[in-house]
């Protein structure tokens, strides 16, 4: 198997972009009805770039991920529509074999809950080291060493004693360090973290998040940020897709997304965080609960919990479009003109 | 490790006790039983009680016996035979037909499972719940002469009882004695493999890009052994001791055959020795067991 290491300037610099998910659309069938998970969702991500993909639980952010790395279980789950481009390339038409071959070595995963994540039996060592014995045929010893020294650039220190320790043996800081090692074995062009620092605290949390943004400057791969933690997002996004119910509803560089929002679901998370210079201020949650999936409501998903809802609103899908007066964004609101401006 | 040996200390002298407390209040006297309807003088009766300890309180018969017990002397029967030798003969018997029948148990329990779990609700999976239920409703001298009559007499594949021809005679007894088992390790197999895929480190394993060979192979079915494997290893000690309906319905002179006739017999010492030679075969499944336990499961350690 040939395993191209391009630059990364020539990734940036292409005409195609490194990943780009068409209209994707994800459900699951279950004894009540089909789940719709992701209902036609669309981005971008190129070498170099953070792209931070934000949503409550049930927004079909997790979910959008599996259909990219193309780990959905199937029964249930399937992919009606959609595209997922890799270089142009649709990973969704491609032959099993191939496609396995793209996982982990082109487009690696890491997991929210490194403990669970892991496999409890094999020492960490063994694990990182499958990649190089599966992908490239390495020998035991020589993936060993390799396994060690990519503990060591993951910040793990005593690398070379640790590489047989079991996964339970080890903290969540650095069950979590395991698990990017094993994502980053293979320099993969991109890497999706799926909400890589939930289970950790908040110290560890802003450790994990240097060491990605660390090694991606290094290796120049696209990163694919899936959380729901708007914190997280401010401090290494570039961009950011706000989900709600399994669509994008608003997308925007980071720095103008955090300056004004552009749709009434944005400016609802933005409000239920806490701000330590409004310390009278009482918190102000986003009314109702996320959406049913096997009954999403019809026109705006959000209309239910939206303080502006009109007549409009719970007939009419609102379409993604770019704000006339600023280029760069885009929303899911029919009336973000008249609320923004 | 060896305090988990030492553990079987406490275990082994309390469960050859509990067994020669209850051998020793059976109703009836064993002196008068072996006389049978002849009158037999009351100073006979005397000697054989003395010596076979039969004054005693009951912890020091037991303290007589034990001690004979750990340097391999299971005693003498109330005819004068050594037990060791009639178990000798025995013991083979029941160890063959039992192997045998752990053999299937782990052959097609665990392919049945695996074949089931990997597909949940499809036909295979039908089939091995279906069937496997069948087998366990059926009480087993049912299943064993079902098994003589189709597969003895009238297709003749094997032979219907008795051992006359070697390893041959005891394929359809080992076949019967497993069957239960074996529905139970494919299930707990199944069960426990379906349970495992849906875990988080297999789609770990998948987004590694391993083959579904591997990350079934390799990754699941390691972790779904752990319960099945404890299953086995109680199982093994079971089929041993557990062998009187099989070994009576196929006349196999086994270990099962030799306690049925001595409970009936009063042969006190006879049962006794074969459950305690049970109790040690069984205590020591275990041990491996739980040794095999840490070398799967690496969070197991016996310090």
């Amino acid at each position: 198997m040939t395993v191209t290491e391009p630059v990364p300037e020539t990734i940036a610099a292409s005409d195609v972009p490194l990943l780009e998910v068409v209209d994707l659309h994800v459900g699951f069938r279950t004894d009540a009805g089909t789940v719709n998970a992701v209902n036609g969702l669309n981005y971008k991500v190129d070498g170099g770039e953070t792209l931070a993909i934000l949503g409550e639980s049930g927004s079909g952010k997790s979910v959008n991920a599996q259909a990219v790395m193309g780990i959905i279980d199937s029964p249930p789950g399937f992919i009606p529509k959609g595209e997922v481009l890799y270089r142009g390339t649709d990973l969704l038409k491609l032959p099993d074999d191939e496609r396995r071959r793209i996982r982990g070595n082109e487009i690696a995963m890491v997991f929210q809950d490194a403990l669970t994540a892991l496999n409890p039996v094999f020492n960490v060592g063994w694990q990182i080291g499958e990649m190089f014995r599966q992908h490239k045929g390495m020998s035991k010893k020589k993936a060993t060493a390799k396994a060690v020294e990519l503990m060591d650039r993951v910040g793990i220190p005593g690398a070379a004693d640790r590489v047989h320790a079991y996964p339970h043996e080890l903290s969540g800081g650095m069950r979590q360090r395991i698990m990017i090692a094993m994502a980053i074995a293979l320099d993969p062009d991109v890497l999706i973290a799926d909400e890589p620092t939930t289970a950790l605290d908040v110290t560890v949390q802003a450790q994990i998040m240097d060491l990605l943004a660390e090694l991606q400057a290094d290796t120049g791969m696209g990163l694919i940020l899936i959380t729901h933690d708007l914190g997280v997002v401010a401090e290494v996004a570039d961009r950011v897709v706000v989900m709600y119910a399994g669509r994008e509803v608003e997308k925007a560089p980071i720095d103008e997304l955090f300056a004004a929002p552009r749709h009434p679901y944005t400016e609802g998370l933005m409000q239920s965080i806490p701000r330590p210079d409004q310390v009278t201020r009482r918190l102000d949650p986003i009314r109702g609960a996320p959406p049913d999936l096997l009954r999403i409501p019809p026109g705006c998903a959000f209309h239910p919990r939206c303080p502006y809802a009109k007549d409009r609103c719970r007939t009419e899908t609102p379409a993604l479009r770019t704000i006339s007066t600023d280029p760069l964004r885009s929303t899911a609101c029919h009336f973000a003109e008249e609320l923004y401006s | 490790m060896i305090r988990r040996t030492l553990q079987f200390i406490p275990v082994f002298f309390g469960a050859t006790f509990l067994i020669f407390a209850m051998v020793f209040a059976l109703p009836g006297d064993p002196i008068r039983a072996l006389a049978g309807e002849r009158p037999q003088s009351e100073s006979v009766n005397q000697a054989l009680r003395a010596e076979y300890n039969l004054d005693d309180p009951l912890i020091v018969q037991y303290g007589k016996y034990i001690g004979g017990v750990l340097q391999g002397d299971f005693g003498t029967d109330f005819r004068g035979r050594d037990v060791n030798e009639i178990m000798k003969d025995r013991i083979p018997r029941t160890a063959k037909l039992a192997l045998l029948a752990f053999g299937f148990e782990i052959v097609l329990g665990l392919s049945a499972g695996v074949l089931a779990g990997l597909r949940q609700k499809g036909f295979a999976d039908s089939l091995v719940l279906i069937t496997t239920l069948t087998v366990i409703s059926i009480p087993i001298f049912v299943l064993g002469y079902m098994a003589q009559i189709y597969l003895g007499l009238e297709l003749g594949w094997f032979p219907v009882a008795g051992i006359q021809q070697g390893w041959k005679s005891y394929l359809l007894p080992a076949m019967v004695l497993g069957s239960v088992s074996l529905a139970y390790v494919a299930r707990l197999t199944r069960a426990s493999l379906a349970e495992n895929l849906r875990a988080d480190y297999v789609r770990t394993a998948t987004a590694k890009g391993l083959s579904r060979r591997r990350v079934v192979g390799v990754h699941t079915l390691r972790n779904s052994m752990i319960p099945v494997i404890t299953y086995l290893g109680v199982d093994l000690g079971a089929l041993m001791g557990g062998a009187i309906v099989t070994e009576s319905v196929f006349n196999i002179p086994g270990l099962g055959g030799l306690v049925f006739d001595s409970i009936v017999r009063q042969e006190g010492t006879v049962v006794v020795g074969v459950t305690t030679f049970l109790v040690i075969i069984y205590m020591l499944t275990n041990l491996m067991v739980d040794l095999l336990y840490a070398v799967l499961d690496p969070r197991i350690r016996y310090d």
